[in-house]
């Protein structure tokens, strides 16, 4: 094709680019000099160099090259001499845009592949200190190569336009400056908060693009009205496009880009993982919290599921349904870039479920109300300081939904706190107290003994922690799994409300802990690293299931650990290393099938819950395997 | 037909409304002079046909086409304007080039051929160059694609004798007899008179004369007499007072109507009626017609 006004536009402005290249060459060598006035090292020398002129002089060269480029189009000479071309004002401005665009292009080749050479002809770059590696300031960190191109792009569109409106180069490069430099301020602080504070999330790239793409309506309407149609009434039909674009073009831009975080942009351009629909989430921890028959039941009937949107949704073997509606987006959130949204999800010991949630103005709790979830509070964030108040609320919500030190306390304690944040002293207290209405009992007589209410165990061997000690609730009654050793052999002891003790199951030696789980129809089930998993199903019966000599030979390893999905028929079926499930009958394997790739798995009543990388697959017992849509 | 309409054009700068409902048609074929003092909008009237400028109001078509703002009228009609200037970086060849990419029918050999008649080297620099340097290329720029109508803002500015001979005489000449359609503008009219089909006289910001030329030709004349009575010098719309001393008196008169009236008002004795040269039948015509602003 023959493009013979940017053509045109090439030859006219192809001064200022090769003066920039010249620029950039005539440095190199400069770097002995300034090597030998400074001691430093040559390499670090030119190290330096490199690093100005990506963060400097790239920039700068954008500007140089556009303002150059604004204000000879806009030039008198230039509109006499090209006035008499068959072609619009709009289309010898787009050129002249294109042109320095291209030219920018042309000198940020000379730059990069000058690097790229010295990197492949001389061992310079590897002997330096790798973090002044050139090219580190703008590669290694996730927000850096977007906020580069978006400054590089800005600033030449920036200083393009404002040249040609006043009809400068000077002054239009230094007002477009200024303008690029507003943006890039206000992407820097958001890209500084998102260092400090990555947990945040911090979504800058929307407010940024649409800070940039205001400033740039506001830039582009002034060239339409005052410069591109100087010779022509501002009523034309190409002023209006052109005024009309530069208006929805920060809408649009902005709309576009309101999912992604600089992460997430990044993410975007290099291979990656499909993003899943969901946040997979265990909605109850099963040791540690008050596990019952009832709660496990229902997690295995169903699990909750969390989308980025804060969305709630239940997954049952027939499939995804929506508990809770997403959060909508506030305007105030969108421009405050406030556009974070998490939430959790718990059972509490009867089975049901709870959830809290919250964007940065708002926090709601919502329980489990017949087939769906009704809104319990609602409250919106006030009084504290946004960082303090934030921090208190992520905090609250993890309280009740029962992570960490926390979790003792019932999610109802919560509904009774009232709007101000609880004091930690008084959490202290709920969290008492919670214990104590859960039934949790405590070692106590010196390690002696275990001790609930007014009932009093004797420990058979030395317990391997101290404490309290959570109640497993099995045919309605608290069970207390506490570990112990005697005589260089160590237990799990299992005390019942009756008083009785007995010996649940062996721990490996050096081993005092076990990895609990539950099936689908109650049973908790304790993985010991040794070779059995421990079995209590809901009417308290004990039971042990060894393992080891079903271990498949490529599975062998400390991390090789098999994970129980299904008791049915007298049959057992485990999950060998996330790649095999397996069934078994008395001991011996039945069946083998290959498990699809999966990062966590989750046993639900009519099968497996798989989250990977495609989604949401759910593996019935059958063997048939289906992905879960997000329900419309 | 008409190869170029214009009606009730309307052109602001500032606040000076240089075209106050210009209008005007030009039938194909036809060699129309322009007449007008400075700043009466000429200029500016070619501009808009152009599309190089936007009329604020009017109703503009130029060889079936509207300004649309594209540039597209450019196109179709050649143009050289008062002072010609190109990119002074490029060389006559370069300048050629570039609206060889541009115009659909740009004719190189055409070109080629009309610099070697207005003795123009291609390889002159444009920095530099002599004012008639860029006349030639500008003629040569305006007339290569062929277009159907030629706006020529004062052609013959900056050339010497020889080649402006060659443009009026030649090149002018052979546009009309194409049957191309010209509308020009010179300082020096009576050079052209002999190509004129039809002159316009721009003023106020409006076209106020449209006259033929074989008209004005037969009937722009100078009357003479003496006058019966000198109190009662004759007041005739259309007859310009030329002076006389005593009681002999002139006028300029610029049509057969006006003539009559003049000769027939009673006041003179023995008059007599010589032939005006077009000339000064064309300085009249401006102060008589252009005289208010």
């Amino acid at each position: 094709m023959n493009f013979p006004l940017l053509k045109l536009e090439l030859r006219k402005n192809r001064l200022s680019a090769a003066s920039v290249a010249a620029a950039f060459l005539v440095t190199l060598p400069v770097s002995r000099l300034v090597a030998s006035a400074t001691g430093m090292e040559p390499a670090k020398a030119l190290e330096a160099i490199m690093i100005g002129w990506m963060l400097l002089g790239s920039p700068f060269a954008a500007a140089l090259i556009a303002s150059s480029a604004g204000a000879a189009t806009a030039s008198r000479d230039a509109r006499e001499a090209e006035a008499l071309l068959p072609a619009s004002a709009s289309r010898r401005a787009a050129a002249s845009l294109g042109a320095a665009l291209l030219l920018l292009a042309a000198t940020t080749a000379v730059l990069v592949g000058t690097a790229w050479a010295l990197g492949a002809l001389t061992p310079l770059l590897s002997s330096v200190n790798p973090e002044l590696n050139w090219s580190k300031p703008y590669w290694n960190e996730p927000a850096m190569a977007p906020l580069f191109l978006f400054t590089l792009v800005d600033a030449l569109l920036a200083c393009w336009i404002m040249s040609y409106v006043i009809g400068h180069a000077v002054g239009g490069g230094l007002i477009g400056g200024l303008l690029t430099g507003t943006t890039l301020f206000v992407a820097a602080i958001g890209y500084g908060l998102q260092l400090v504070h990555g947990h945040w999330g911090i979504d800058m790239l929307p407010a940024y693009a649409a800070l940039a793409a205001a400033a740039l309506a506001l830039k582009l309407a002034a060239a339409a009205k005052t410069a591109a149609w100087r010779e022509r009434a501002a009523s034309s039909r190409g002023a209006f496009a052109f005024i009309a674009f530069a208006l929805l073009f920060g809408p649009a831009a902005a709309w576009a880009l309101k999912d992604y975080t600089y992460r997430d942009l990044l993410s975007r351009l290099k291979p990656a993982d499909s993003p899943l629909e969901y946040t997979y989430q265990p909605s109850t921890e099963i040791f540690g919290a008050p596990s019952s028959p009832e709660a496990l039941s229902a997690e295995g009937r169903g699990v909750a599921l969390w989308n980025p949107a804060a969305g709630l949704y239940l997954a049952t073997s027939g499939g995804v349904r929506e508990l809770i509606p997403e959060m909508k987006e506030s305007v105030s959130g969108f421009l405050f870039n406030r556009t974070m949204r998490a939430g959790s999800a718990a059972r509490d010991e009867r089975g049901v479920l709870w959830a809290t949630r919250f964007d940065y103005s708002v926090l709601e709790l919502w329980r489990e109300d017949g087939a769906g979830m009704k809104l319990v509070r609602r409250e919106p964030f006030n009084g504290l300081p946004m960082l303090e108040r934030l921090n208190r609320r992520l905090w609250l919500s993890q309280w009740v939904t029962g992570e960490s030190k926390t979790r003792y306390v019932s999610v109802d304690d919560f509904a009774r706190l009232g709007a101000k944040a609880p004091h930690e002293d008084n959490l202290d207290a709920a969290r008492e107290r919670g214990a104590g209405e859960l039934g949790a009992a405590r070692i106590g007589c010196v390690g002696g003994c275990l001790v609930r209410g007014g009932r009093t165990w004797r420990l058979p061997g030395r317990p391997q922690w101290t404490g309290t000690v959570l109640p497993f609730f099995a045919g309605g009654k608290p069970v207390f799994l506490v570990p112990v050793a005697a005589g260089g052999k160590a237990w799990t002891a299992l005390f019942r409300a009756d008083g009785t003790v007995e010996k649940a199951w062996d721990l490996h030696p050096g081993s005092y802990s076990s990895v609990f789980g539950a099936l689908p129809d109650g049973t908790l089930h304790a993985f010991q690293p040794g070779a059995s998993i421990g079995l209590i199903d809901a009417q308290g019966r004990v039971s042990s299931f060894s393992f080891a000599r079903l271990r498949p030979k490529a599975f062998e390893g400390p991390r090789s650990r098999p994970v129980l999905v299904r008791r049915s028929g007298g049959r057992t079926w485990v999950v060998w290393n996330q790649t095999l499930i397996e069934a078994t009958d008395a001991g011996a394997p039945v069946s083998q099938a290959e498990l699809p790739e999966h990062d966590h798995l989750r046993a639900l009543d009519g099968g497996l819950l798989l989250e990977t990388k495609a989604g949401l697959l759910f593996r019935a017992w059958d063997g048939t395997t289906r992905r879960f849509e997000k329900p419309r | 037909m008409n190869a170029l309409s214009f009606h009730d054009v309307v052109r602001t700068f500032g606040g000076s409304r240089v075209l106050d409902g210009a209008s005007g048609i030009a039938e194909q074929g036809k060699v129309i002079g322009l007449l007008g003092r400075n700043g009466e909008g000429k200029t500016t009237l070619f501009k808009i046909l152009l599309d190089m400028l936007a009329a604020e109001s009017g109703e503009i078509e130029v060889l079936g086409a509207r300004p649309d703002g594209s540039g597209a009228i450019r196109q179709l009609a050649g143009f050289i304007p008062e002072r010609p200037a190109f990119h002074p970086f490029m060389n006559v060849a370069q300048a050629l080039a570039l609206r060889a990419s541009l115009f659909r029918n740009w004719d190189a050999g055409r070109a080629a051929a009309l610099c070697r008649r207005l003795a123009l080297d291609p390889a002159t620099r444009i920095e530099g160059a002599s004012k008639g340097t860029l006349g030639k290329l500008a003629w040569v720029c305006a007339a290569a694609h062929d277009p159907a109508l030629y706006l020529l803002d004062e052609p013959t500015s900056g050339l010497d004798s020889l080649v402006r001979e060659e443009v009026l005489s030649g090149l002018v000449a052979e546009l009309g007899e194409a049957g191309k359609t010209v509308l020009v503008t010179s300082h020096r009219m009576d050079e052209l008179a002999g190509l004129l089909d039809e002159i316009w006289v721009m003023a106020g910001g409006k076209i106020v004369v449209v006259q033929s030329l074989d008209a004005l030709r037969a009937d722009a004349c100078v009357v003479s007499g003496r006058l019966r009575s000198p109190d009662a010098p004759p007041a005739v719309p259309g007859a310009i007072a030329l002076g006389g001393e005593g009681l002999a008196r002139s006028w300029a008169v610029l049509d057969r109507a006006s003539r009559e009236r003049l000769l027939g008002c009673g006041a003179l004795e023995a008059p007599t009626v010589e032939p005006m040269p077009l000339d000064r039948a064309f300085t009249h015509l401006l102060s008589l017609k252009g005289g208010a602003r």
